[in-house]
């Protein structure tokens, strides 16, 4: 399959208001990337543009080393080779699980159970679904279906609307996996839309995360779970800990005692007031010591593989921290508090542009 | 290209009213003091008016409580009650009067005409109530009970004000199509605005006198339209879970199950066994006689090519304007699918009038032609495929459009593999319900028809008009067969074609 490259992408559907601000994005072939923002910052309005269902007002979309669009010209839809799965599977409902797996395909192929077969396979079902109408699937074998239909005719790259998210709990994980999977048996080229932090970090090699219609971060899960650009993407990623202090010499005091920070690259942390972000796992407790802050204990949320402990600091600031195991503090006790490992710090006054972040 | 098709089927639907509009300001306001000032007309207003009244109240007791019955109450084989008490609209107004009449002639009073016509509405307003019973959240009653209501206090806080939406929509149905009626009232010598503009207009050709009555009329109906709108209220009475609603547990009637029994019984008896005796009663007293097959096959065949042609047609009228309404969505949109439902609110004896006068006038060498009556077809019929047709372009959305797309299909290959076969089910359903609708005609199809032209209805009323009773009924056994299939649509979903 091929790569994606998106440059400068601006998109606005009434003048003066705009959807989509200068995006680029460069996709590497055979690599999933994830689109991930909350809901209305653009991200199915970017996917759509790619897909080629809307044009947008400037910038240029290359699949592989096709423009198909840019430089007022754009290719129709059905000419891009690109592969769709809408939200809820979108399966056409006049049609059997093999009549929509085989609508892409040429006319002389459209009998070929064999096809149809190796693609039901590919994702992960049964060759007996074949021919059932879609609405006896449910909700996963239906997005699963979708699946095969958009990779029948060989796409050079493959979009995915936030397929999962109409899926309960349990079916979601089941079908994500079998999706990746699927993807990576073929060396898809993906983007995955989606709202949920959690998919993207776990199925993605690399994570775009969009606000307000701009690109704000590019990078793989792990850097963006340790290195969010800013302290909106860091709390939006995963859980926070975010507490004011004084960074001296390399060094962040607060009312967790000195903490050391992230190596910063080639730019560091000035002097002065900042705020660190520290994530739930990184505190530890213990009982009361002398030589560490003590915090109280106001409630605990038990998961069962760990849990949160919800904590008032001596500062009256109330944070989280992640637990695992069976020796838990109970509400209303005093515990000290400890870091593992170092923090991330951002300028007070500058949040929107971490010196740390810069670099990453 | 599809709007400007949407709006010539609006101003084709609006034709009568504006040429109503347009007659009324050529006259004057000295004249319509002199033609609607008069005592004929405060008569034939007070006619109306309590036929209407009588009839509502009375459908809407009967629709009600049969509903009830049905839906939530224990009462034994309830499916096939609902069935039986569909069942009378496949015997035309019309037919059921001569029924009756030829069988008692002494109904030709108030109370008969009322007999007469509740009979044959009142599963007008039974179908949306029996509907709206059963899509009532039994969480909601649960809820209710909770908070400590009695059963009676759950009747009437609870269920009324979610069945009143279906309720004034199922009355409206029946003072539109009560004040639309013809055949029926005719046969029974009860003299509304809708007989009298006929008989105005059979005797004398009185041009200005019918069309006044006839202005009148339509002024009564709009009247209708707008106090329906009034009282239904802007509040919204969709569930607000998600989630099939689970259905509710049936009341049990214990010692009240055989009285409940026996009133729908009697209720079925009167509206359809009764119709339907009488008619096999003179089904054997008229083949005795003469029966003209060779007539009733080629009634029969002019007939269902008419119904057939103005299906097409009108099916095909209805397309731009329930493609709009769904997917440009917007004021104009919403304008010309409205304008369409007014068009035939517009009882069939005013659009036949209208169509009359104007093809005379404006265009002579159409004047009783099967365009023009096609047309007059279209104009009362509209609704009925627009519904369909806009509920199967719900369904399939821009979504599968977009998706066939990136599957390589084009423009041409998609409208043939995905848009058509989504729509056809629609399309047909909208198709049928015209059909059926067309060869039960009465009213417009004896103004318009070419000369010649004899479809089952105007040789019915031309046979039984003569008071040859026996010479009618086989017309009359064609319709009510032909009607059977659209009433086993409508006991299976309500919304399609209940629209006047």
């Amino acid at each position: 399959m091929s790569s994606l490259t998106v440059t400068d992408l601006t998109k606005s559907f009434t003048p003066g208001t705009p959807v989509l601000t200068g995006v680029d994005l460069h996709v590497p072939a055979g690599s999933l990337t994830a689109l991930l923002g909350p809901s209305g910052c653009g991200k199915t309005t970017l996917l759509r543009l790619i897909a080629g269902f809307d044009d947008p007002d400037s910038g240029t979309v290359v699949v592989g080393d096709r423009v198909v669009t840019g430089a007022g010209r754009s290719v129709a839809a059905r000419r891009r080779g690109i592969g769709f799965v809408p939200q809820e599977g979108g399966l056409f409902p006049h049609l059997t699980v093999a009549g929509n797996i085989s609508f892409g395909l040429p006319r002389q192929q459209r009998r070929d159970g064999g096809r149809v077969r190796e693609l039901l396979a590919l994702v992960g079902l049964d060759a007996d679904l074949a021919d059932r109408p879609p609405h006896q699937l449910s909700g996963g074998q239906q997005q699963r279906v979708a699946l095969a239909r958009a990779l029948a005719p060989g796409p050079s790259l493959v979009l995915l609307d936030e397929p999962f998210s109409s899926l309960d709990a349990g079916l979601r994980e089941e079908t994500r996996v079998a999706v990746a999977a699927a993807l990576r048996a073929i060396g898809a080229t993906a983007v995955l839309v989606t709202h949920d932090q959690a998919e993207a970090l776990s199925m993605a090699d690399q994570v775009a995360v969009l606000r307000g219609g701009r690109l704000v971060q590019l990078t793989d899960p792990r850097t963006l779970y340790r290195r969010p650009t800013d302290l909106d993407v860091a709390t939006f990623v995963g859980e926070a800990v975010v507490l004011d202090a004084d960074v001296r010499a390399g060094v962040a005091h607060c009312v967790l005692g000195a903490l050391p920070l992230e190596p910063a690259g080639d730019a560091a942390v000035p002097d002065g007031s900042a705020r660190v972000l520290l994530r739930p796992e990184q505190l530890r407790l213990s009982a009361p010591r002398p030589d560490l802050p003590v915090a109280r204990v106001r409630a605990v949320d038990f998961y069962g593989h760990d849990s949160r402990v919800w904590l008032d600091l001596p500062d009256g600031r109330l944070v989280s921290a992640r637990l695992e195991g069976a020796d838990l503090p109970s509400a209303g006790e005093d515990v000290s508090v400890s870091v593992l490992g170092a923090a991330l710090a951002f300028p007070q006054d500058l949040t929107a542009q971490p010196a740390a972040a810069r670099s990453a | 290209m599809t709007v400007a098709l949407a709006v010539c089927v609006a101003a084709l639907a609006l034709l009568p009213l504006g040429y109503i509009a347009v007659y009324t300001v050529d006259v004057g306001w000295s004249g319509v003091r002199e033609l609607v000032f008069r005592p004929r007309v405060a008569e034939l207003l007070w006619n109306t008016a309590r036929l209407v009244l009588g009839t509502v109240l009375c459908c809407g007791v009967l629709g009600v409580g049969a509903a009830w019955l049905v839906e939530r109450s224990s009462v034994p084989a309830r499916r096939v009650w609902h069935v039986l008490l569909v069942a009378p609209l496949a015997v035309p107004a019309f037919v059921n009067s001569y029924a009756w009449i030829s069988l008692l002639p002494g109904l030709d009073t108030y109370a008969g005409a009322l007999l007469v016509v509740t009979l044959s509405y009142f599963p007008f307003v039974y179908l949306p109530v029996a509907a709206a019973f059963r899509g009532l959240d039994p969480a909601l009653e649960e809820t209710a009970r909770g908070l400590g209501l009695s059963s009676w206090a759950v009747f009437f806080r609870v269920h009324l004000p979610q069945l009143r939406v279906a309720f004034l929509g199922g009355s409206l149905l029946v003072a539109l199509h009560l004040m639309a009626e013809f055949g029926a009232l005719q046969m029974l010598r009860y003299p509304t605005f809708t007989t009298a503009i006929y008989d105005q207009y059979r005797a004398t050709f009185n041009g200005p006198g019918a069309t006044m009555l006839a202005g009148v009329l339509v002024l009564l109906c709009l009247a209708l339209l707008l106090a329906e709108l009034r009282l239904r209220g802007r509040r919204g009475y969709a569930r607000s879970g998600r989630g099939a609603a689970r259905p509710g547990r049936p009341v049990a009637l214990r010692a009240l199950t055989v009285p409940a029994l026996a009133g729908l019984g009697a209720l079925v008896g009167l509206a359809l066994l009764v119709p339907l005796a009488s008619l096999g009663w003179w089904m054997a007293r008229g083949a005795s006689t003469a029966l003209d097959w060779n007539s009733l096959a080629a009634t029969t065949g002019t007939t269902l090519a008419l119904a057939g042609t103005a299906a097409v047609a009108t099916t095909a009228m209805a397309l731009p304007t329930g493609w709009l309404a769904v997917r440009a969505r917007g004021r104009l949109s919403t304008l010309l699918e409205r304008s369409t439902y007014l068009g035939s609110a517009v009882p069939g004896i005013v659009v036949a009038l209208a169509l009359v006068t104007i093809s005379i006038r404006a265009t002579p060498w159409l004047y009783q032609t099967v365009p023009v009556l096609l047309a007059a077809y279209a104009i009362l019929f509209l609704p009925r495929a627009i519904v369909t047709v806009r509920a199967a372009v719900e369904q399939s959305t821009p979504l599968y459009d977009d998706v066939a797309a990136s599957l390589g299909s084009s423009a041409p290959d998609r409208l043939r593999r995905v848009t058509l076969p989504l729509l056809a089910p629609g399309i047909g359903a909208g198709a049928a319900l015209v059909f059926l609708a067309v060869v039960t005609e009465l009213t417009a199809t004896l103004l318009l028809a070419p000369t010649g032209t004899t479809t089952l209805a105007t040789a019915f009323w031309s046979a039984s008009s003569a008071l040859e009773y026996g010479a009618a009924a086989p017309y009359a056994v064609v319709m009510v067969l032909l009607s059977a299939p659209a009433t086993v649509l409508l006991s299976r979903d309500p919304r399609r074609g209940l629209t006047p």
